[in-house]
């Protein structure tokens, strides 16, 4: 193997894993503070893609006003969902199944509302920067190249809302424990409600940078990115907030672009399917988590 | 605990004014139809429909990866229900189209649909572009003599007459043999080398297809055709059937060995675009065949420019070919219609449901047949094997008496897209252009 293709897979690695971590980080937030799996996430994506596409192509904005105006209108998604229906199901003592049917269904409405707006033909958003430089001699394109700054930006903007900041405790304390949360003052439901708008604005983000890359069906969110978030997600452990499931999202885009080197692409997904029953049955809590099972 | 009034009305609200601005979104980027609703209403009113409604239906993946392909289905249905119900419709009754979503084509699904079609909806006749890649929705077809359009998987249909002949005669496909996606184009592009119209680094091939029928038989006899002709097969991979985004790897593996031709027949035209634009980040000297996506209007608009080079090919001749003036007057009838060239899908069943009103109306003059009865769909089948024939967008079309499939008459062709356009580069009756070497090339 030369320095190109170690260049190459570095490169897939890096760009693979922050699409990953882009979608995983708001996943794992929303299981660690709502303790649900949110099967909506992957519509939040595919959201932030037509969203950013209706605002150029219909509207005929700027690229940069219409990412601006996409950050709002995802956590508006988010907060609407969470506030308005799962809130309303946790306050019921809903099962976590229950839960789970819930975003299940608010993923079908998204995406089938964008297929009966937009319709099923394809589209694509055009890259914000085009071009491409050299690294190690392997070519890498300016859109990766921003999908790496933008997802590094949006961690450490994440982190330091919940390490420095009031809301960040509050999310940090809740997740920890809710009822002495209330006790404590915390507006828990408000905050639940921020937890999934805040996710909802990083799928939204990822839906764009990714809707460059794809020619983007209606459910192109839940149909790829979903389940390798969910992957993921059980590899770094829900539990494990930001640092396990980067950690994870980077070493499942590492397995997939060397395993895929040297395999067969067809073989690939079997054998990280493999490796997420071999890390319930090892490790259920993530690779990162310490203590019993989950 | 209860829901609270205020939450519960600000959630409805919230409902009510999502619809609405849904609505206003979807009017005001909904695409602008024909519209003869007018013309069915005088319709009504003038006693041009005296025996009432005729239901058909329009069956395709209306959600899902192949969402588009769904769309173009329905389009042309649409289109040609439209024209044909303004004309007085078919043997006095209006036409009534029902869509449905055999979502990813999975068997079960498709059989379970078509049962509802014929059951529930009592459908006079299924139009579709492709169903079940094995065409199991024959059977079911079969069973109630249902009448069944279909526009593609020739393998599947011949495999099926060949088990069981004359099981299938209410079932139609409309396509030419795909033996030439096997042999066409290997044969012609060594023809090409050998004359020297185009350069090779080598004589090393790579293919790449996905794990379906259709894909995986097309690649297989592209590779016993190269190997055929002298060529090496260094790469032979098979990826999901599916969306697949990153190409990095495989991509990686061309690079370090690069072929004289790279072969895609992953028919996903989304998936086919990717790899396109993820080879031409670090282009080798070899040159391109794709498989179906560029025969779509997609993939070029999306693409554009990056698409030159690109060779794909044809069973027959299409609605671009030059000299087709049927095909290419169809498509500027439908460029006037939708106000862009549709997906090719969309002529399929547009000339389906044209060749059955043509088969209906014989039917109905010479042996009194009635579309709308079951027992009567006999004869119909009977009338579009002996007396229909079609002058469309791919040729002639006739139905050979023996297996339903549209006959012998096409013309295999092969085109290069060249900066958004098509030249169609063989046969040397249609050609209006020579291949050219890629820009890539260096």
């Amino acid at each position: 193997m030369g320095l190109e293709d170690l260049a190459a897979i570095i490169i897939s690695t890096l760009v693979s894993g922050s699409i990953y971590t882009l979608m995983v980080v708001g996943l794992a937030l929303i299981f660690q503070t709502i303790q649900y799996f949110n099967f909506a996430h992957g519509s939040f994506y595919t959201f932030g893609a037509y969203f950013v596409w209706y605002l150029l192509y219909i509207l005929k904005l700027d690229y940069f006003t219409s990412v601006l105006i996409l950050i709002p209108a995802s956590f508006i998604l988010g907060f609407v969902m969470q506030r308005f229906l799962i809130q309303q199901l946790v306050d019921r003592e809903a099962s976590p199944l229950v839960l789970i049917l819930a975003t299940f269904c608010v993923g079908s409405i998204v995406e089938s509302t964008l297929l009966l707006i937009f319709g099923g033909r394809l589209k694509r958003l055009p890259y914000p920067i085009e071009g491409s430089i050299e690294f190690m001699g392997a070519t890498m394109s300016y859109h990766k190249l921003l999908i790496l700054i933008i997802s590094t930006s949006l961690l450490v903007f994440f982190a330091y809302i919940l390490n420095k900041t009031k809301m960040g405790t509050a999310m940090r304390a809740m997740a920890q424990e809710k009822e002495a949360s209330y006790l404590a003052g915390i507006n828990v439901k408000r905050m639940y409600a921020t937890v999934v708008g805040l996710s909802a604005v990083l799928a939204g983000i990822g839906g764009w940078l990714f809707g460059c890359m794809i020619f983007m069906t209606p459910d192109f969110g839940s149909s790829t990115i979903l389940w390798e978030g969910f992957i993921v997600c059980t590899l770094g452990g829900a539990k494990a907030g930001m640092k396990g499931s980067i950690f994870a999202s980077y070493l499942v885009a590492f397995l997939e672009t060397v395993l895929t080197r040297f395999l067969p692409m067809y073989n690939v997904p079997p054998l990280i399917f493999m490796m997420v029953i071999l890390m319930l049955l090892i490790r259920p809590e993530g690779i990162l988590v310490k203590g019993g099972s989950q | 605990m209860a829901l609270g009034k205020k939450t519960l009305a600000i959630f409805v609200i919230s409902i009510i004014t999502a619809s609405l601005l849904s609505g206003v979104i979807g009017y005001h980027i909904a695409p602008r139809g024909a519209g003869t609703e007018e013309a069915y209403q005088k319709g009504f009113a003038d006693g041009r429909y005296p025996n009432g409604t005729l239901k058909v239906a329009v069956l395709g993946p209306m959600t899902g990866v192949l969402a588009s392909e769904g769309e173009a289905f329905r389009m042309g249905a649409e289109w040609a229900v439209e024209e044909i119900n303004a004309l007085g419709g078919i043997c006095g009754y209006k036409l009534e189209l029902v869509v449905g979503d055999t979502e990813d084509f999975e068997p079960a699904k498709v059989t379970t649909l078509i049962e509802k079609m014929i059951n529930e909806e009592k459908v006079a006749a299924i139009f579709c572009g492709y169903g079940s890649q094995s065409l199991v929705e024959y059977d079911v077809c079969a069973k109630y003599n249902m009448l069944y359009f279909i526009g593609a998987d020739w393998m599947a249909h011949q495999d099926k007459w060949a088990q069981y002949p004359e099981k299938y005669k209410t079932c139609f496909n409309l396509v030419p043999s795909y033996m030439p996606y096997r042999y066409h184009f290997p044969e012609t592009f060594d023809r090409w080398v050998r004359e020297g119209k185009l350069q090779i680094i080598n004589k090393k091939v790579a293919i790449v297809y996905s794990d379906n029928y259709y894909s995986s038989w097309i690649a297989e006899g592209l590779k016993e055709n190269f190997i055929r002709l002298g060529y090496n097969i260094t790469l032979w991979e098979m990826v999901p059937f599916g969306t697949v985004t990153e190409w990095g790897s495989i991509l990686a593996k061309i690079r370090a060995d690069p072929p004289a031709v790279i072969i895609n027949t992953d028919y996903i035209p989304s998936n086919e675009a990717s790899f396109v634009e993820q080879f031409l980040e670090a282009p080798t000297n070899s040159h391109m065949f794709i498989q179906y996506g560029p025969s779509t209007p997609e993939f070029v608009q999306l693409l554009g420019n990056k698409c030159t080079g690109i060779y794909y090919n044809n069973p027959s001749i299409e609605i671009h070919t030059p000299g087709n003036k049927p095909g290419n007057e169809l498509l500027q009838r439908a460029i006037k219609r939708f106000g862009s060239e549709p997906p090719s899908y969309t002529f399929t069943t547009y000339q389906e449901v044209w060749i059955y009103k043509q088969a209906c109306e014989i039917a109905h003059e010479y042996y009194g047949a009635d579309p709308k009865k079951p027992e009567d769909r006999l004869i119909i089948a009977q009338t579009l094997r002996e007396k229909t024939a079609w002058w469309g967008s791919v040729g002639l079309m006739v139905f050979d008496e023996t297996n339903c499939l549209s006959a012998e008459y096409a013309v295999p062709t092969i085109y290069q897209l060249w900066e958004g356009q098509r030249f169609c580069v063989e046969p040397a009756g249609f050609a209006n252009a020579d291949p050219r070497m890629p820009p890539w090339w260096h």
